[in-house]
């Protein structure tokens, strides 16, 4: 052989032996960092448990399950996993991509997109409530809170298709016939320049919840002022479930809590016991959800009791929507019962006799009204008693 | 176990690889090494799954082996007649002769395995309605049964027709059947094709090279094609303005020839790194001049196996017009159910049948005369009508999407979330084209041609496909194989 082919030959070899070898290392590296390393417990960007080593048991084996819990494991616990989402995220923007487990990567935002409803759980809601306040005798409202998808169309990626969501409030306010329709739509469009939603969680910020808590007070006889509040800017860093989702690199969310200036003295009591003067929960600021800041993680129940003398007690039935909505309502009410009905498994007719009730609120995201709560169950809970507030102790 | 699971990519792969290249591939223990893991990687489905695999490949073992020796017995014997021909009188009288041992040994064979896998994958979506106890059986079928019963025959069939001799070990039968690269969804592995590299793997650098080349191709093809155009074809599977269901229609096309090629890409490479090399699966169809052509090219091994072993059998083309066209539909027919039991994958098959007919007999020489252009929009447009039908539910639906194609049942020309969507996964669609038509391999020839050390640049450019495939997997969860569920 020529000295010079030969010489080629090896060189062809090398590279063979580059293009194999190298990437065979890389991927050995990969798997025995993972073996090696310490397995987690939560992932704080997911927000969820991470999968554990499995234990081996001949029926898993036999069912095939235990070879898929260790390749949960492996995934879950493989380093750099939470890098690669941050990854993934720039890679998709940079390929033009708007879209991403859900989520559209819009402008300056990220905007959940809306899944297909379930049509049957809308209009038992809606009878639901016209039940609830059948039986209750009492002043009830609904405010199911338009999505960020309707109201921030302008910070939806270029053709990102809007479902036209009117008919839906629209039959609201026809179907609602024993209770008050609380629209904030109008408001809402009004102020569409404002902080009004989170940029990556799928909760609406201070600021919007601040106009559904202004719709409500006025429902209950009240007026509330913004200019009576002073915001406070607590976090900058709050990086929300959509942030969790698209593992998006430099989008943070203010946490901004709305003090009454005239607040008055108030003791909160969640179910679980704790207690506290504040409906503020400091520690969360601390933790991957900061929007636990207000009212705490859900609870069946938080009961607030106030100094306002104002003679309301407000019964609110709600999802996390309202959490954030609550410290505009202090100074408005005597007693506030804040109810999850996804939690709350007690005796409701002993709830609503032993309160001295006077206004029921119904406060729900559009995605949780239209698929995910259903409150016919709920409802269905409450006894045919009228309730007034002289029974009540 | 699948390919694209990250304890396979990184735990399975580079360690038993590693064991195999810097030691055993040296010892006498080639043959079992490779068995084991196989069945390693193969118990991960579940051990139900392996206690099926192994009594399958037990029965045809047996089968092909006692095949085999009747095989072997009768040339022996017709040998023999032979010389004493040569030396002694004729016969008296020529007598019919009553069919063979060994044909109906391998009749049995092909009527067990058919049978096995009639059972598992046809009987409860037929017949549900009369045996309400059949209705979950499908969901118990063990993973692959559809490849491994097709390379069982294949031997049965090769041992029979003595193109190759029968497998004396059952670990070299079991490798053959059941090599982890091709276990669950293929590619077919042809007995006559692969019994000589099975007994003497032939490992070198170069092969191993190029395994680990077209495995992160396959990888590429699969995780970031096919995977995100599945997300179109989830998107619009309900938008039915006329952009929609033809962007629907092409992203279906497109994902599934992804997520298929990329697959067996994967198989390919993954055999050679262990020193098989085993044909190609699909050869650029979406560049195919005419039907014919698109089906030498799609699914090699499937339609390979079908003429192989059924059309030619049955007289192939050198037949009256008549029974080449019991021939055609025949084959045609078995390859679409071969799919799955839907009605819609029958009709599929007998539009392909149609098709070539067609192409024979009435369009043959207008389509010669026709530019190149002209006649890949003419594959890619009929065979796109062939996609409606084959990602149906049923054949109305099949009907129903093609009816969309010329606007019936639409809502308009386009709306918002079809832009949306055509507009925000361009680029896969982009790059789907350029891959699936070749541009990539005539522009790689071109542009490494003129560079100095492509061999770097393509190291390099191998790396950064793989790390990209990485964080797609790592972000994502891989959506199921499409065909697995075949």
């Amino acid at each position: 052989m020529m000295p010079g082919k030969k010489k080629k030959n090896k060189a062809k070899k090398k590279v063979n032996y580059l293009l194999c070898g190298a990437m065979m290392l890389f991927l050995c590296t990969g798997g025995m960092w993972n073996f090696l390393s310490e397995d987690r417990v939560l992932s704080q960007l997911e927000n969820r448990k991470l999968q554990q080593f499995p234990t081996l048991s001949w029926s898993k084996l036999w069912s095939g399950k235990y070879g898929q819990e260790l390749e949960s494991w492996f995934e879950d616990q493989f380093p750099g996993r939470e890098t690669a989402f941050h990854a993934n995220y720039l890679l998709r923007k940079s390929l033009n991509q708007h879209w991403l487990n859900g989520q559209y990567l819009g402008k300056g935002a990220l905007i959940g997109a809306l899944e297909a409803p379930d049509e049957s759980i809308f209009e038992a809601n809606i009878q639901a409530i016209n039940d609830f306040a059948l039986k209750s005798n009492l002043p009830t409202a609904l405010m199911m809170v338009p999505p960020a998808e309707m109201i921030e169309q302008d910070k939806l990626p270029t053709f990102a298709p809007v479902p036209d969501l009117t008919p839906y409030f629209e039959q609201i306010a026809q179907d609602l016939t024993m209770a008050t329709n609380l629209d904030l739509r109008d408001v809402l469009f009004g102020h569409q320049e404002d902080y009004l939603f989170y940029r990556t969680d799928h909760h609406w910020a201070t600021q919007g919840a601040g106009f559904g808590a202004q719709a409500l007070v006025a429902f209950c006889g009240g007026e509330l002022d913004f200019k009576e509040y002073t915001n406070q800017t607590l976090s900058t860093n709050f990086e929300g479930t959509s942030a969790s989702y698209t593992g998006s690199v430099g989008l943070y969310d203010s946490i901004i809590a709305a003090k009454a200036i005239d607040l008055p003295s108030y003791q909160v009591a969640w179910g679980n016991g704790r207690r506290s003067d504040s409906v503020y929960v400091p520690e969360a600021l601390e933790q991957k959800n900061q929007y636990a800041y207000f009212l705490g993680e859900n609870e069946g129940i938080v009961q607030i009791l106030t100094q306002a003398k104002t003679n309301r007690h407000l019964l609110l039935i709600k999802d996390s929507y309202a959490n954030i909505m609550v410290q505009y309502l202090l100074p408005f009410y005597d007693s506030i019962l804040v109810v999850d009905p996804r939690y709350y498994a007690d005796d409701l007719n002993a709830l609503v006799q032993q309160n001295p009730i006077t206004h029921i609120a119904f406060v729900f995201s559009y995605q949780s009204f239209r698929e995910a709560i259903e409150l016919a169950p709920f409802a269905a809970r409450l006894a045919d008693i009228p309730l007034d507030m002289d029974s009540a102790t | 176990m699948v390919f694209t699971d990250l304890l396979f990519l990184f735990g399975f792969l580079p360690l038993i690889w590693a064991l195999y290249a810097f030691g055993i591939r040296k010892t006498r223990l080639i043959h079992w090494y490779l068995w084991i893991v196989s069945l390693l990687f193969y118990s991960f489905g579940s051990l139900r799954s392996l206690f099926w695999l192994l009594a399958f490949l037990g029965f045809n073992f047996i089968l092909q082996y006692v095949l085999g020796l009747l095989v072997l017995k009768k040339a022996h014997q017709k040998s023999r007649k032979e010389n004493q021909k040569a030396k002694g009188p004729p016969p008296f009288q020529k007598k019919p002769q009553p069919k063979e041992a060994s044909y109906w040994l391998l009749l049995v064979g092909v009527m067990v395995d058919v049978g096995l896998l009639f059972v598992f994958k046809y009987f409860g979506p037929w017949f549900q309605g009369l045996f309400p106890w059949s209705k979950g059986l499908a969901s118990t079928m063990p993973l692959g049964l559809s490849f491994y019963t097709f390379s069982c025959l294949s031997c049965l069939f090769d041992v029979y027709r003595q193109k190759k001799t029968y497998e004396s070990s059952f670990v070299r039968f079991g490798l053959f059947a059941a090599f982890f690269g091709w276990v669950n969804m293929g590619p077919i592995a042809n007995y006559a094709q692969l019994k000589d590299q099975i007994d003497h793997p032939k490992y070198s650098r170069a092969q191993s090279a190029k395994g680990m080349a077209l495995f992160i191709q396959g990888l590429f093809r699969k995780v970031v094609l096919a995977d995100n155009l599945a997300l179109v074809v989830t998107s619009l599977a309900n938008d039915f303005t006329w952009v929609g269901q033809v962007a629907y229609g092409c992203a279906y096309f497109l994902q599934l020839y992804f997520d298929f090629a990329g697959y067996s890409r994967m198989a390919r490479g993954c055999a050679c790194l262990f020193g098989f090399d085993i044909p190609k699966n699909f050869d650029l169809p979406l560049s195919a001049l005419s039907i014919q052509d698109f089906w030498r090219r799609w699914h090699i091994s499937l339609t390979s196996w079908f003429r192989e072993y059924v059309y030619i059998p049955l007289g192939g083309n050198r037949v009256s017009n008549l029974i080449w066209m019991r021939n055609l539909f025949c084959v045609w027919l078995l390859t679409g159910l071969w799919h799955g039991p839907s009605s819609a994958y029958l009709a599929w098959g007998i539009y392909q049948a149609l098709l070539i007919l067609l192409e024979k007999w009435v369009w043959k020489g207008t389509l010669q005369t026709l530019s190149k252009w002209i006649r890949h929009g003419y594959v890619l447009i009929l065979e796109l009508f062939g996609m409606a039908l084959f990602s149906a539910p049923n054949i109305g639906m099949g009907f129903w999407r093609i009816g969309h194609y010329f606007g019936l049942g639409l809502t308009g020309f386009w709306n918002a979330g079809t832009l949306f969507w055509v507009s925000n996964m361009g680029i896969y669609f982009v790059v789907g084209v350029w891959l699936a038509f070749g541009f990539s391999k005539r522009f790689s020839q071109v542009f490494f041609k003129n560079l100095k050390h492509w061999r770097i640049w393509q190291i390099l450019g191998y790396l950064a496909m793989l790390i990209v495939c990485l964080i797609f997997l790592i972000s994502a969860s891989s959506q199921t194989f499409l065909y697995a569920e075949f």
